[in-house]
């Protein structure tokens, strides 16, 4: 069996990398973090200190979040309207293969944005005698970067279906925590049995993990330097994502093989 | 006769446009073609006929309403075999434009599992080919709508494979890479490959192609090979000068009348009539219909129609 993925995925990589839009985003996003340090500069208390590490690091959640749409709703709907597509896809890979493949080059490109990133706010947090460790700072913004995957799977299909504005709205629509929340009060409260109710909320209290501030890890920061990192849910996060993401690309594969290009 | 590569059986093709109020465009009427192994097939028609649509639903590129599409003997083979042994530039070489040539080439390359010694030997020599060696490590917004296009042709012709699809592959070349590109598909049809050639420049197919398809409107109308059209129309060009009155039929030339004759037997009455009226005979022509007069004929004749 021939795997010509990663080929399609370098080839994701280099449209990603050469795109000035990514480029612009990539610049404003360690703009904030670094003005997020800069803002604290008045307070020596450690709190403070702490206080600008956490913004620093929700802000570069946010602009990974927002990348990921940006490269989700333009990965596959660009390459078809730009025509880009008919050579693409005229080529001997699987279908699966080259959505798995542009979404590889997607998450290859999220991973480095959130790596140098986390450089970045470390380079800051030290200079500034805030007490962080590489390892648990880094561990922190995986288990941050891992949601992103899904989102970005997500709003592929959805881009496929809808255009690319609606496929947008609704994206930030879905990642808003309190759809969520009400969804599950709803059914918790309804007269459904219980057989289905369980899994149903449990199911939707998972779809937290799309949302921006995923926040679990985010707000329980300040224990996590000295707490012990949550392994047990971060493997079934990930597991979860895991099947987000393989949903999605079988989703995306499906619509593909049916649509013009 | 040889072994038919790509064939389609009754192709249907109706587009629907259109979100709210629902249209039906007929794009393909129940098309019917064969390429076999050796042709270099030429695909005519006008703007809108279904030239693209056609190679479209061969190709698996939409779906296709109804009929079959056989390649390599196989219904409607996956990309992952389909591409192996066919390869397709569109119209309007559409490439992204953000990567060099030598980075298309070598990125398609892979994609179509060429090994990485032959994939260099192959870029180096398809560039060469397609003229673009200087330019070869510019990116493609650098690049004029002539380039753009020869790199489309070069990446379909890189992995040499068996059948080789083009949309339209002379659209916004100069004389020269014109002919030149036609001498590829020479020396590429001698060596074997097969080709499926979308155009509407007559004169470019008549000169390259074995075999012809016309469509109009979504229909087939006729498939031949050049040559036949010599032989179905053999009539005779007469030209000569005379003092008075020349022959009812006659169109006038600069300096001489031209007549057009059937056979040899009217030709002979029409030199007797000139020397009867104190003409002379200056030279006699067998008038080979071109395809451009044949595809008028068939295709121009007709009131066009739009969807
Ligand atoms: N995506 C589409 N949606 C709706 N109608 C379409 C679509 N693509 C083509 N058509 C219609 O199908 C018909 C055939 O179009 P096609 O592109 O195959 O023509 P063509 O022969 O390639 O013409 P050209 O010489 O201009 O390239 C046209 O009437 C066109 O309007
Ligand atoms: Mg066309």
């Amino acid at each position: 069996m021939n795997v010509r993925a990663h080929h399609v995925a370098h080839y994701a990589w280099l449209r990603l990398v050469r795109s000035h839009y990514l480029k612009a985003l990539l610049a404003a996003s360690f703009f904030v973090a670094v003005a997020a340090f800069g803002g604290s500069g008045g307070s020596d208390s450690v709190m403070a200190r702490m206080t600008a590490l956490e913004v620093a690091i929700k802000a570069s959640r946010w602009f990974v979040w927002l990348a990921a749409i940006w490269i989700g709703l333009s990965c596959i709907t660009d390459e078809i309207n730009a025509q880009t597509a008919r050579t693409l896809f005229t080529k001997p890979v699987r279908r699966v293969e080259v959505v798995l493949g542009l979404m590889g080059g997607g998450a290859l490109y999220l991973t480095l944005v959130t790596a140098v990133n986390t450089l970045l706010i470390f380079v800051i947090a030290v200079g500034r005698d805030i007490p962080v460790s590489l390892g648990s700072f880094a561990l922190l913004q995986v288990s941050m970067l891992i949601p992103v995957f899904a989102v970005l799977a997500l709003t592929m299909v959805l881009s496929l279906v809808f255009s690319k504005p609606i496929a947008g709205f609704l994206m930030i629509f879905l990642a808003q925590e309190n759809v969520w929340d009400v969804l599950a009060t709803t059914l918790n409260a309804s007269q459904r049995p219980d057989w289905f109710k369980v899994p149903g909320v449990f199911l939707l209290k998972l779809c937290y993990l799309i949302s921006p501030t995923y926040h679990r890890f985010i707000q329980e920061y300040q224990e996590f330097i000295q707490l012990e990192f949550p392994w047990g849910e971060f493997v079934f996060h990930t597991a979860a994502i895991g099947f987000y993401v393989g949903a999605a690309a079988l989703l995306a594969t499906f619509i593909l093989r049916r649509k013009d290009v | 006769m040889s072994e038919v590569l790509l064939e389609c059986r009754d192709l249907d093709k109706t587009y629907t446009v259109g979100k709210l109020r629902r249209r039906r465009v007929e794009a393909l009427k129940k098309v019917n073609l064969q390429v076999r192994r050796g042709d270099v097939y030429g695909f005519l028609g006008q703007n809108g006929a279904g030239k693209t649509t056609t190679i479209r639903c061969l190709l698996g590129l939409t779906p296709v309403t109804h009929g079959k599409v056989i390649a390599f003997g196989e219904a409607s083979p996956p990309p992952e075999v389909l591409f192996t042994r066919l390869t397709y530039c569109p119209e309007e070489s559409n490439v992204f434009t953000g990567l060099t040539g030598r980075e298309v080439l070598t990125i398609y390359g892979r994609m179509y599992g060429m090994d990485e010694a032959r994939l260099r030997k192959r870029v180096d020599e398809t560039l060469a080919l397609m003229n673009l060696t200087e330019a070869a490590d510019r990116r493609l917004s650098g690049y004029s709508k002539g380039m753009r296009q020869r790199i489309g042709l070069a990446q379909a012709l890189l992995p040499e494979p068996e059948l080789i699809v083009l949309d339209e592959p002379t659209r916004g070349l100069d004389p020269i890479s014109r002919r030149r590109f036609r001498d590829v598909i020479e020396q590429y049809a001698a060596a074997g490959t097969t080709f499926f050639i979308n155009s509407h420049t007559l004169s470019e197919v008549e000169r390259s192609c074995n075999r012809v398809g016309i469509i109009d409107q979504g229909r087939l109308v006729t498939e031949l090979s050049p040559g036949e059209l010599v032989s179905e129309n053999p009539s005779l060009d007469v030209d000569y000068r005379v003092d008075g009155e020349p022959l009812p039929g006659s169109e006038q030339r600069d300096r001489h009348w031209r007549l057009n004759v059937a056979d040899t037997r009217a030709l002979a009455q029409a030199t007797a009539q000139i020397a009867d009226r104190g003409g002379t005979v200056t030279a006699v022509t067998t008038r080979r219909e071109s395809l451009e007069d044949y595809f008028i004929k068939i295709v121009g004749d007709q009131e066009v129609v739009g969807p």
